[in-house]
């Protein structure tokens, strides 16, 4: 079981999610961030702070944002070195390729 | 490198506590380089706290933060000291003569209960107790009587208070793959508990339970949950609430439109009710309360019960042998540095965690804090007095006759509990008798030779 961030995120990155982490398993994208599913201990820290709501249980991931799963997943695989968080890295291609989320 | 980093590589810090804080605080001093010795002192043969004994058995997944600690071991200049109590083995002064600078990270144990009349009556309980028995503590004084007990109050608003509603009326089987001692288990196998009422002084959109432990309340086979719909209906307009307290009211709102019909065990929450007195000859008979709710007349109401858990938070109270002074059940400090009664920084002390802000916050609020803390420790360390002794405090202990626990001790403890917990079919099960951790920690050191 792991948390997955998904597309609210995107342009947003409020990271009040990464103060919240004991494992300190969440890093960043140019455009949202992800956590990394075999560092997550399943604690539930995140979800309830993220003022977008964007972050689920993989179990309670509306239908809609399955393949964010896949995200999170891939974009820490494609991470070369040992990732370190508050360091920046490219996005996952569909994230970097989504349009640019609407201003609230 | 300048040249007083250099210098400053020959610093020792004595973390005490091995609880989240404190090894958080060490993992932030070993990355810093700028220590040569790094010392976790921890009062119990075993590390890392409130992860061991205060996350609820039943949510293992949180105790895997426990990986993250680990690795502060693996770095080189980083030694566990356990079963090493400040207060009992050595002295404050003891401390501050080994080492450069001393941080306390022991946390606020002891808990408090509601000053109210009838608290101190046998049957009326602190969390702190009764976490500590089911979390086999090797402190724990012995366990509840739950066979005769068949109602519960449980009162707080927090998540210690969850957990502790939890545990009374989860079937014993869901408990069974838990690191649960057997003894702890047997009692609540045997356990006659079939209601337990959380009292909760505020409404049902302001409370600060962890929504996904509160919503999982449900998955609980046998277990019927009560919410008055009033008291949802009384929360009025919701905008203004925090993500947790919305998510909770949508939880407890649910609850509210549905009945369950054939419930093994009660739980049910009462809302805007503050108790005043605990009434019984001997031993808690009923809680006395005034409810509240919004709208409604104030009345007076008396549940009775035969335990009552008070869930209300925890002080430092009683730990004398820490040095500044205490205030409102903290350590005085500012940011970390720890002041005199007179308001003075007593220099090379620090503090983090607990001890430092009060009993809040999740495991990772303990990293924020402790980074701020070896932040000015790490600005202080230049300027302060070295250390007098330069022998190392383990030689000293050993010819006290201190059984220290290493951190390939605290290992065979955990390949011991290992074994345990196979002859039940749980991953691992708790030794709870200190001098049973301590022989386990033993064997490795015999081996080791």
């Amino acid at each position: 079981m792991t948390f997955v961030i998904t597309s609210d995120c995107i342009d947003s990155k409020d990271r009040s999610c990464t103060d919240q982490c004991p494992v300190e398993c969440i890093y960043e994208g140019e455009r949202m961030l992800y956590i990394d599913p075999d560092e997550c201990i399943d604690c539930g820290a995140c979800a309830p702070v993220c003022p977008q709501g964007a972050i689920f249980r993989d179990d309670q991931l509306p239908e809609s944002l399955r393949g964010f799963e896949e995200i999170n997943r891939e974009f820490i695989e494609a991470i070369d070195e040992v990732p370190i968080p508050g360091n920046l890295y490219a996005d996952h291609p569909r994230v970097a390729a989504a349009p640019p989320a609407a201003s609230p | 490198m300048t040249s007083n980093q250099t210098e400053g590589t020959d610093c020792t810090l004595a973390v005490v506590g091995a609880g989240p804080a404190g090894m958080y605080a060490a993992r932030a001093a070993a990355s810093s380089g700028r220590f040569s010795a790094i010392d976790v002192i921890e009062a119990l043969p075993a590390p890392y706290g409130l992860v061991r004994y205060g996350v609820a058995p039943d949510h293992p997944e949180t105790t895997r933060v426990a990986k993250v600690f680990d690795r502060a071991f693996d770095l080189g200049q980083v030694r566990f000291l356990g079963n090493v109590a400040v207060g009992r083995d050595l002295t404050h002064g003891d401390l501050i003569r080994h080492y450069d600078a001393v941080l306390y990270a022991t946390g606020v144990s002891a808990g408090r209960r509601l000053s109210i009349p009838g608290a101190e009556l046998r049957g009326s309980v602190s969390s702190a107790e009764f976490v500590s028995w089911y979390s086999a503590h090797p402190d724990a004084v012995s366990y509840p009587p739950l066979e005769r007990v068949r109602k519960v109050v449980v009162v707080g608003g927090g998540n210690v208070a969850l957990d502790v509603a939890r545990l009374l009326v989860s079937p014993a089987d869901a408990l069974g793959r838990t690191d649960m001692p057997d003894d702890v288990l047997a009692v609540l196998s045997a356990s006659g508990v079939r209601e337990v009422d959380v009292l909760v002084r505020k409404g049902p959109g302001e409370t600060r339970y962890s929504p996904v432990v509160l919503r999982e309340l449900a998955d609980l086979s046998g277990v019927s949950l009560v919410v008055d719909g009033r008291d949802v209906d009384a929360v009025g307009d919701a905008t203004g609430l925090t993500r947790t307290a919305q998510d909770n009211l949508q939880t407890f709102r649910a609850w509210s439109e549905t009945t369950d019909t054939s419930p093994t065990r009660t739980l049910r929450f009462r809302f805007w009710t503050r108790p005043t007195r605990i009434v019984g000859e001997d031993r808690v008979e009923a809680v006395q309360a005034i409810a509240e709710r919004p709208g409604a007349m104030a009345r007076q109401v008396l549940h009775r019960t035969d335990l009552m858990i008070h869930c209300v938070g925890f002080s430092a109270d009683g730990a004398d042998w820490l040095p500044g002074s205490l205030e409102a059940g903290v350590m005085r400090n500012v940011e970390g540095r720890v002041q005199s009664a007179d308001g003075g920084p007593i220099l090379g002390v620090y503090v983090a965690g607990w001890l430092k802000r009060g009993p809040s916050g999740t495991i990772a609020t303990n990293r924020i804090d402790a980074e701020e803390t070896v932040a000015r420790i790490l600005e202080d360390l230049d300027s302060l007095p070295r250390r007098a002794d330069r022998s190392d405090l383990v030689d000293k202990l050993t010819a006290q006759g201190v059984a220290v626990t290493s951190w390939s001790g605290w290992r065979e403890i955990q390949e011991a509990e290992r074994v345990l917990g196979q002859r039940r079919g749980a991953a691992t099960t708790k030794l709870q008798d200190r001098q049973l951790m301590v022989a386990a920690a033993h064997r490795a050191r015999e081996s080791q030779v």
